[in-house]
């Protein structure tokens, strides 16, 4: 959004929509309800932790579903827990966003076979917006599937649909080569412009 | 010669524990024991059980080496008892046929029990007699024997009493999968036969809360079993991959 960033030099006033505004707002205070399921919640309380502060997004775990923008499915999601995930989902204020993280709760991960107990894909119980593979995700991949629920906030409109929103994003594809290679060369001028 | 000789004042006497310890293995061999002779003297309140009786014995005979030399070296080609063998004997002089022969292997010695309906007053045998202490039931499990037969299978310790340690398998049929409980005797037992019964379906007679522990109260099947399909849907969520 750039709003904070850019300076109000003209007499203070800023023209844009609402539509921004409440997206900005949104995107700035996602607050995911604090639960996890099993070595995936470990990721995230380290993410949550100091060293990755996930509060500079704003982001900070709420212990009640009624708080809640978003859903972090951290762990092995089992039968028995499915009924319960349900009824928190179901809890939760509109609009609300699930991320599903690691793969068990993306597919069924290691017990997708021999695991009667595992429910193979959270998305069989609740819709899912963003899925954060890896076994369990470093703090950096649940950030950047942060970063993803945050940019389809972002591109939400106020009379559109989730699936609209979707569409949008995938329209506009980001090659992880250039973006690293983008990344690095911006830290480079950094550094050098710093010396 | 008395055991309680052997028990009470080991230091002295060497012979007497010798003796015993002589005892102890032609009970082995011939298979032939006087249950009386053996069980009542022992019932008093020992600290030492006859294995470690017998060791003690062992070791002070080989310092002075004095007259029993003889009879030690008489004894070196058989094998002294292990704790474990002498609490099977025990076990298999009060209950006979009810229970099979020792499996006596080095991993986990243990012995079944041919007639099931024996089994809580076996482990409560184990458990209360002064000679065996079985105190601690460190496991108990469950097996698929994948022909027709399903089972468990106890890990026995006796903790802080004789320190030997013996296994016990109990088994029964897929059809009449029914094995009487044993969670008044040790309350480990509990929660465990909760767990067999969740994952193989043998149901515990007797026992005070016979529910499934793990799975959903409303699972169908028994999943380790070696025939368990899953079911197709569970509440409405597809179940296999």
């Amino acid at each position: 959004m750039g709003l904070l960033d850019k300076k109000f030099e003209k007499g203070g006033v800023v023209i844009t929509s609402v539509e921004n505004v409440f997206n900005w707002a949104r995107l700035s205070s996602l607050w995911p309800m604090g639960f996890g399921l099993a070595c995936c919640a470990i990721e995230m309380m380290a993410t949550n932790a100091s060293s990755y502060d996930l509060e500079r997004f704003g982001i900070f775990p709420r212990s009640s579903p009624r708080q809640s923008d978003l859903m972090i499915v951290a762990g092995t999601v089992t039968f028995k827990m499915a009924d319960r995930v349900r009824r928190l989902y179901e809890q939760m204020p509109e609009p609300r966003y699930v991320l599903s993280m690691g793969s068990c709760s993306n597919c069924g991960g290691p017990y997708w076979e021999h695991g009667y107990h595992v429910v193979k894909g959270v998305d069989r119980v609740i819709p899912v917006d963003v899925y954060v593979p890896g076994c369990p995700p470093r703090p950096e991949a649940l950030i950047g599937g942060l970063m993803k629920i945050q940019e389809l906030i972002r591109v939400e409109k106020f009379a559109g649909s989730r699936t609209e929103a979707i569409e949008q994003i995938s329209l506009k594809p980001s090659d992880p080569e250039t973006v690293i290679k983008e990344i690095s060369a911006s830290a480079k001028n950094m550094s050098l412009s710093e010396s | 010669m008395s055991e309680e000789n052997q028990s009470n004042e080991p230091k002295k006497k060497l012979s007497p524990a010798l003796a015993a310890r002589l005892e102890a293995m032609k009970k082995k061999k011939e298979g032939e024991e006087a249950s009386g002779e053996a069980s009542e003297p022992k019932a008093k309140p020992s600290k030492l059980s006859p294995a470690l009786a017998a060791r003690l014995a062992a070791k002070k005979t080989q310092k002075p080496g004095q007259e029993t030399s003889s009879e030690t070296k008489a004894e070196e080609p058989a094998k002294d008892p292990e704790p474990h063998e002498i609490a099977y004997n025990i076990i298999k002089e009060e209950f006979g046929d009810a229970i099979s022969d020792l499996d006596n292997n080095p991993h986990m010695p243990f012995f079944e029990v041919n007639e099931k309906s024996f089994w809580p007053s076996i482990a409560y045998f184990m458990r209360t007699d002064s000679r065996l202490k079985f105190n601690f039931l460190s496991c108990l499990s469950g097996i698929d024997y994948d022909d027709g037969r399903l089972g468990i299978v106890c890990n026995l310790d006796s903790i802080d009493e004789h320190g030997h340690k013996l296994s016990v398998k109990v088994n029964c049929t897929k059809e009449d999968a029914h094995i009487p409980s044993v969670a008044e005797v040790w309350l480990t037992a509990d929660w465990h036969e909760r767990e067999a019964y969740d994952m193989y379906g043998i149901v515990f007679d007797e026992h005070p809360d016979m529910r499934r522990i793990l799975c959903p109260d409303d699972w169908e099947g028994y999943p380790l079993r070696k025939d368990y399909q899953v079911q197709e849907y569970y509440h409405g969520i597809r179940v296999p991959y």
